[in-house]
């Protein structure tokens, strides 16, 4: 397998698959939508010719069927039914499948024989009857448009057109230069006597399949030649080697990985041809947006990482220089000139790769119509989607991180969440439910909310159910908060299903939720009313790149805070520390009574003397933070810590500007153990005030 | 000299002022104690170094605070600045041993308001605060006073845990020192003192006894550096177990 | 000079001392809050964000100015309790000759001693002088700091007004701030005032 090759075709068909299931839900809605069934169809054409170069047989051929299908949809041969989206989907999960073992480095294995069979039964529509037991099968080789300049076997020359493949580049032996018989010998090896189509398959199912109209073949020599004469010196301008093979040449340049970045200047246009000559759905989208392919590169994110590391390490030293330009004082006017102007050149440069992270969320949005229509379906549920704000961008970190959780989160919601229709239409409500997925950008923030109408969660019913798993105490569950009992389902163990259902009670998962969530320093909240539905929010920073943090002294110890959790600073006045039901609580106004917890009784055990040390107060949206000091904000950059055993009060560590090394609090998880730990201890303050 | 807290739970507060910059006379450490806005000197010190003393106390207090004084006993190190602290404010109380309220005089100030101690101690409030006056005689006055405040847990000691230390020393034993070698360090520099100036065994056994039944975190003696935490046993038990009044005995 | 009036000054210098360390205190505070704020803000505010980051600059180099103070008020009590030492030993000198004269004696030596610390007690008054105006040069230099640092607050007033789209408080933060900054200014004015008021004493005095 060609690793080059393998490693631009995934993420292209992670994409098309996705595209395709998307298309797909909307075509049991639209059936007869011509554009959508075209789509679909040039989706498993395309995915079909990229399997082919990686001699992923069972994908072509799995591909293949689909397509075919698909094919007789798109000239109305068939019509779309019910059964037919759900042999599309699950055909898709098969396909997704298969990728996954391609990424893995394997060939996939041959898809179900149970399905293969009954897609290529509904290909073979009305024919089954007829005793046709073997399924048409097409040409395979209509993968791509290939344009190529050569002699054939058989004497002829110039330019052809054809649906074929190139040979994979590894071919032993060959640079980018692909021989003649090397490439019918590998195209020989993939479909060879085998395409059984060729000989056995009626001829009128690959007819649309199998033939290049004259006007696409008009079409592909203008976008190859832009209306000019053969374009001979063009493409040797632009690839400096001997074209033998012209297709191969572009491929070549096309799937080179090491030239991810093309060189736009010289060949303004080539990323365009390429496309669409790769890629006949790409050249569909082309002419609705032309200028897209022209200014999007597809770079590997590992590069991207590597970029965002040595930017996180310009930061740090940013902050060393601004640290020690500092402390020069103000006789050196240069040097406070340069390391301010280096301070805007970095930001700059910060916020700039943090744009090249940033992903829309549609991507992650786009699997869940999907999980609904099949969780809704299996629970006979009736339930609508409703999805805001997909063009809302946030860090590539968080959309590949969340997409298992966020699916997690819906087949909860409709599993424990919304009623069954009669319920729901004997309580008054529609019969119909909504779940909403939205996003919202918020300053620093991206908020991810998960809502729906069902018949909210209730709090009894889940603290019973944690003192009867033994997750907490019967002592600990009469103190709880109505919020804290709540937030006993984000417990590891902790399922409020009798009987683990198929989707989502297995009693692993909303904790999952929450610690994918703590790490990408995000912040989960639930929110609940009984018979009218739940809500559950996650707020995540709009970049994982760099971290403004808060620096605090604790006696003679440096901590940092993240400053996306600090509502403000304050003075901490004793008259407003009270005791409620055995923990320290902070009025903080007229309004607002918060959590208090003393980093010197948890960090130092040794709790602060309000009156005997310098004390400040940070309040934070969970609770309010006892430190020694204040001591001023940097943008700050984490390193991962991995040696500590009480981690989960860290979320890393990272340099200050005077170099050295500081952990960071997460206040979440410091303000939740002290909860815990002061039910407890109720002693804290007393000692305080005995001292 | 230099201010630095020994004790503080809010309003309530002590520091010593230490290490003096005139050295022809003998180094001496003055304390404050304050709450609530009402302050104590305790062995305010003597004439030459009264300037630096001053200076150094309001950065701690206002010298409007200052509502009494307290002198151990008679000597000129202790007192000999009373007539310029009265300058300064003739309200200050004067807490001296009755025995050397004529004695005192001398140094002037003859309006000054001396009150008495008796032979068997007293007390005083400060801010609402009170402090005990602990009979410490022949230690190494005939007429010698302590004072405990029972909530801070400091026990002023006068002469006792005395020692002579070198310009720019600190002003404790040191505290995070677990091992005892800082303290037996230190003892060093307090043994001459304790055997020469301290005249009474019997009255040293007493003063032992008196104080083993006080909760004490900080001992803090006029001369020399405070001790604190484990180091407050330590040094009763190495004057338990020491020999005074070498002068005779020998 | 009287005594009672220098105790008057130490005691407003205590004041005057706490009240400064507070209120910077309180103002650094102000400027790191109003740097979260901008900090939680994404780009938005970062016009706030140079704003916020001068005003604690200035809040850090107040906090400087001020430690100079004390610096130099330690020298002038010093001063003030030798001549109060003096002025005791003079005084006893002048008991002694007093006493003597009633006896009808004539001590040439003891009244040279008491010449002697007149002149002590007159060189110490201009030392004290001398450090009464350095310290009122050092309130000056404070009085400007936070003229720099009211400016700083307008600024911040003009670019909360220009931000106020994004919802956040700079408003609020900006009021706060100039609270802050405002109650610093009148402690140093008062002190300023007392340091003055004994400076036309002295100045008659000698």
């Amino acid at each position: 397998m060609d690793m080059e090759i393998l490693q631009d075709y995934l993420p292209e068909a992670r994409e098309l698959l996705e595209k395709a299931q998307e298309d797909t839900l909307l075509l049991e809605s639209d059936p007869g939508n011509d554009e959508i069934l075209a789509s679909v169809f040039r989706a498993f054409h395309t995915l079909k010719g990229g399997a082919g170069f990686l001699e992923a047989d069972h994908l072509v051929r799995w591909t293949h069927h689909l397509e075919d299908l698909l094919d007789k949809l798109r000239s109305h041969t068939l019509t779309v039914s019910a059964n037919m989206i759900d042999a599309i989907l699950k055909g898709l999960d098969v396909i997704d499948n298969m990728l996954q073992q391609l990424a893995h480095g394997e060939i996939p294995a041959p898809g179900p024989v149970d399905l293969g069979q009954v897609i290529q039964q509904l290909a073979a529509g009305q024919t089954i009857e007829s005793g046709m037991s073997t399924p048409p099968y097409c040409p395979p080789t209509d993968a791509t448009l290939l344009a190529s300049q050569r002699t054939t076997v058989d004497g002829h020359s110039g330019t052809y057109v054809e649906r074929t493949d190139v040979s994979s580049h590894s071919a032993p032996g060959s640079n980018d230069e692909i021989s003649e018989a090397e490439f019918e010998a590998t195209l020989d090896s993939l479909y060879g006597n085998q395409a059984p189509g060729l000989a056995d398959a009626p001829e009128r199912f690959c007819l649309t399949g199998d033939e290049i109209s004259p006007e696409e073949f008009e079409r592909v020599l203008d976008q190859l030649y832009g209306g000019q004469a053969p374009g001979y010196d063009v493409l040797e301008r632009a690839t400096q080697t001997q074209p033998a093979s012209v297709a191969s040449e572009l491929d070549a340049s096309a799937f080179h990985t090491d030239l991810p970045v093309q060189n736009l200047d010289a060949q303004q246009s080539l990323p365009t041809m390429l496309a669409s000559i790769a890629n006949p759905a790409a050249s569909a989208h082309a002419q609705s947006m032309p200028e897209a392919a022209d200014t999007t590169l597809r770079v590997d994110a590992l590069r991207l990482d590597a970029v965002m590391n040595q930017v996180g390490e310009l930061v740090l030293l940013r902050n060393r220089l601004a640290s020690a330009v500092s402390s020069l004082g103000e006789e050196n006017e240069d040097m406070t000139r340069i390391a301010r102007e280096v301070d805007l050149t970095v930001n700059d440069i910060q916020s700039t790769v943090m744009r090249l992270r940033m992903q829309p969320c549609k991507r992650l949005f786009q699997q869940l119509p999907r999980v609904v229509r099949d969780a809704s379906r299996q629970l006979g549920k009736e339930v609508k989607l409703d999805i805001v704000g997909e063009e809302v961008e946030i860090d590539k970190t968080v959309v590949d991180a969340l997409s298992g959780p966020m699916t997690h989160l819906i087949r909860n919601s409709l599993d424990h969440g919304i009623e069954p229709p009669e319920v729901r239409q004997a309580g008054g409500k529609a019969r119909s439910a909504t779940i909403r997925v939205a996003a919202v950008h918020l300053g620093d923030k991206v908020r991810i909310e998960v809502s729906d109408d069902g018949r909210g969660i209730d709090r009894q019913f889940v603290t019973q159910k944690a003192v009867d798993k033994g997750v907490i105490t019967t002592d600990q569950a009469a103190r709880l908060s109505e919020q804290e009992a709540l937030e006993l389902i984000f417990r590891p163990g902790f399922s409020t299903k009798d009987q683990a259902t198929d989707l989502s009670g297995r009693g692993v998962g909303m904790d999952v939720v929450k610690e994918t969530v703590r790490k990408l320093r995000g912040h989960l909240d639930i929110q609940t009313r009984l018979g009218l539905g739940t809500t559950i929010a996650m707020e995540f920073p709009l970049t994982m790149a760099v971290l403004p943090v808060l620096y605090l002294r604790l006696r003679r110890e440096i901590y940092a805070l993240p400053i996306s959790s600090i509502e403000s600073l304050l003075d901490i006045q004793e008259n407003r520390i009270h005791r409620m039901g055995g923990r320290s609580v902070y009025r903080v106004d007229g309004t607002q009574i918060t959590p208090m917890v003393d980093l010197g009784a948890l960090l130092n055990d040794r709790p602060l003397r309000l009156g005997s040390e310098p004390i400040e107060g940070v309040l934070t949206e969970r609770g309010l933070f006892m430190v020694s000091e204040v001591l001023g904000n940097e943008d700050s950059v984490v390193k991962p810590i991995d040696f500590l055993a009480e981690q989960t009060w860290y979320q890393g560590a990272t340099i200050s500007g005077k170099g050295n090394v500081v952990l960071i609090l997460d206040p979440v998880a410091l303000i939740g153990h002290s909860l815990e730990y002061s039910g407890m201890d109720r002693t804290t303050l007393d000692q305080r005030g005995a001292a | 000299m230099k201010a630095a807290p020994i004790f503080e739970a809010g309003s309530h507060r002590w520091w010593i002022l230490y290490d003096q910059d005139e050295h022809r006379v003998v180094d001496s450490n003055v304390y404050v104690m304050e709450a609530n806005g009402q302050s104590l000197i305790l062995d305010p010190g003597g004439f030459e170094i009264f300037p630096q003393v001053f200076a150094a106390l309001v950065e701690v207090i206002p010298p409007s605070s200052l509502k009494a004084a307290f002198v151990s006993h008679q000597d000129p190190d202790v007192a000999s600045s009373l007539p310029l602290w009265y300058a300064c404010n003739e309200q200050i109380q004067w807490h001296t041993p009755k025995l050397w309220e004529g004695f005192i005089r001398h140094y002037g100030a003859l309006e000054a308001p001396l009150q008495g101690i008796p032979d068997e101690g007293g007390d005083i409030l400060i801010g609402g605060h009170r402090l005990e006056f602990i009979p410490a005689h022949y230690l190494h006055s005939s007429g010698n006073f302590h004072v405990y405040d029972p909530e801070a847990r400091v026990l002023f000691s006068g002469d006792v845990g005395a020692a002579l230390l070198p310009p720019g020393h600190g002003a404790w034993v040191d505290r995070r020192d677990k091992s005892g070698r800082a303290f037996e360090e230190h003892i060093t520099k307090a043994k001459y003192f304790h055997e020469r100036w301290m005249p009474s065994n019997a009255a040293k056994k007493d003063w032992i006894n008196r104080v083993s039944n006080l909760e004490i975190d900080y001992l803090c003696p006029q001369h020399g550096a405070i001790y604190s935490g484990d180091n407050v046993k330590r040094f009763l038990n190495w004057f338990d177990s020491l020999d005074v009044g070498t002068a005779i005995n020998e | 000079m009287n005594i009672q009036r220098i105790m008057q000054v130490v005691d407003a210098s205590f004041a005057a001392r706490q009240s400064i360390e507070k209120s910077l205190r309180e103002i650094d505070r102000r400027a790191l809050n109003a740097m979260v704020l901008v900090k939680r803000h994404g780009n938005a505010l970062a016009g706030y964000g140079v704003v916020a980051q001068a005003f604690r600059e200035r809040a850090a180099s107040l906090k400087e100015s001020a430690s100079h103070l004390q610096e130099t008020i330690a020298p002038l009590i010093q001063a003030h309790m030798r001549i109060l030492q003096h002025q005791r030993f003079a005084a006893s000198f002048s008991t002694m000759i007093q006493a003597m004269t009633h006896h009808e004696q004539d001590c040439a030596n003891l009244k040279n001693t008491q010449v002697q610390h007149q002149k002590i007690i007159t060189q110490e008054e201009t030392d004290a002088r001398k450090i009464l105006l350095r310290l009122i040069a050092t309130v000056d230099a404070l009085q400007e700091g936070i003229e720099e640092q009211e400016y700083v607050v307008t600024n911040g007033r003009i670019e909360a007004a220009l931000a106020e789209g994004t919802g956040a408080p700079l408003m609020r933060v900006s009021r706060d701030m100039g609270e802050a900054v405002r109650t610093v200014s009148n402690a140093i004015r008062t002190y300023r005032h007392q340091l003055e008021s004994l400076e036309h004493e002295s100045s008659t005095n000698i």
